[in-house]
């Protein structure tokens, strides 16, 4: 009996050899083969997996929370950064307008805005020592801002143009047509004082005017979006300022020559 | 040692020492970008009419006193005017709560009610009188807006003084 089993032994052998042979040589077989051993395989690695885990809990747990560490630190750089990047740009479009400006400019950063609802007043972070003094007139790259009414040594408050107590001579840039800009503590503004007849137009460009000689000439304040008739056949504007003035972040202050 | 000693005398003036300065600090930046239709709620006033509840005569009249400076020096308007006002706002909410239910949340929210409207018809009689008036449609929309942004925020600011000043551990307080 024994030798017989042996002699089983070493055929089956020699066939178990020639199937593998032949399955390494034909590549149906041999994908058939590992198609069979997928689901074992995947059980084990299932089972590998969750062993693994429950044997390095505490190391996946520190680094878990590490990780996430670094994920939050690595978002706020990204948002810092993006703020900078945001800030480079306002600045440069800025620095831009001044390099082309003709007008001695000093730029601030908006730091407070006036407490009260009846008042539109944003204090800025530059004074006297930056040599701005009392009227002088505030602009951004887009437009009249308004005009500083009180000079400290390091900070300034500004009277910007939505003021109900702002006044500023305007004029329609199209017809050379002059009125008075007041403000409405809204968004818009009025430009009042202008003659029945006046040859204004929808989307007409007004600047400053420099009658009163508070605010340089040619200064862009705003396009017209209404036209509506006031008391005795006057009329009045309505302008859509060019500057947003309820979001004020950085401003440039015109010196005194 | 002794800071402590102080901290625990002054807690409570402390704490309404520092919600002034931040009720301040907020109503002058970041409430700018949450105006609707260009109005925003006025805090300061808020917070002076939740001192007049929760604090004595002598504390409420001594912030009133210092949100009247912090606004006189960040507003336009002629130094002093605000700085007597808010005196006079506080005396006027005592006698209002000490005449009517002091729990009645309607009666905290009329009485800021009543302050923000008169508050700012004070301050359009005064720039009338410097010649610098309002415009009523601006006055009316100030005035209807501006209550209905501040009263929601009052209750926040009372719940806010309510966690920080602790009413049944602060014998202190003489309101509650």
């Amino acid at each position: 009996m024994p030798g017989r089993k042996k002699s089983l032994i070493i055929p089956s052998l020699i066939v178990a050899a020639l199937i593998l042979l032949a399955a390494a040589f034909i590549p149906y077989i041999r994908a058939s083969f590992i198609d069979s051993l997928h689901l074992p395989l995947e059980l084990l690695f299932a089972i590998n997996r969750e062993i693994q885990g429950i044997v390095l809990y505490h190391y996946n747990l520190v680094q878990n929370q590490r990780l996430e560490r670094e994920i939050s630190l690595v978002k706020r750089q990204l948002y810092e950064s993006t703020e900078v990047y945001l800030e480079n740009a306002r600045l440069r479009e800025l620095l831009d307008f001044k390099e082309k400006s003709i007008y001695p400019l000093t730029a601030a950063n908006v730091i407070g805005y006036d407490p009260s609802n009846l008042s539109s007043i944003i204090i800025i972070n530059k004074g006297k020592e930056q040599g701005i003094k009392r009227d002088c007139a505030v602009i951004t790259n887009s437009g009249l801002v308004g005009r500083v009414v009180e000079v400290g040594r390091l900070t300034s408050k500004v009277l910007v143009i939505n003021d109900i107590n702002s006044g500023v001579a305007a004029l329609i840039q199209r017809s050379r047509q002059k009125g008075l800009i007041s403000g409405t503590l809204s968004r818009g503004l009025v430009m009042h004082y202008l003659p029945p007849g006046a040859d204004v137009r929808i989307s007409d460009t007004v600047i400053t005017s420099g009658l009163s000689g508070l605010y340089p000439k040619g200064i862009l304040i705003g396009k017209v979006i209404k036209i509506r008739e006031e008391n005795y056949g006057e009329m009045f504007a309505v302008i859509e300022p060019s500057t947003d003035l309820t979001r004020l972040e950085e401003v440039l202050v015109v010196l005194p020559k | 040692m002794i800071v402590r000693y102080y901290f625990r005398k002054y807690r409570i003036q402390i704490y309404g020492f520092l919600i002034l300065l931040f009720a301040t600090s907020l109503q002058c930046t970041l409430l700018n970008y949450f105006r609707i239709i260009n109005i925003k709620p006025d805090i300061m006033l808020a917070t002076l009419v939740m001192f007049s509840f929760f604090y004595s005569l002598r504390c409420s009249l001594i912030f009133s006193l210092l949100i009247g400076i912090f606004r006189d020096v960040l507003g336009f308007l002629p130094f002093g005017f605000n700085t007597i006002i808010c005196v006079l706002w506080v005396i006027l909410a005592r006698e209002i709560f000490q005449r009517l239910s002091i729990e009645d949340k309607l009666i905290r929210c009329i009485t800021l009610f009543i302050i923000i409207v008169l508050n700012n018809l004070t301050l359009n009689c005064f720039m009338f009188i410097i010649n610098k008036p309002i415009p009523t449609g601006i006055l009316l929309k100030v005035i209807f807006l501006e209550s209905l942004f501040t009263l929601p925020l009052s209750l926040m600011i009372y719940k806010i003084f309510i966690f920080l000043l602790n009413p049944v551990k602060s014998p202190s307080i003489n309101r509650l």
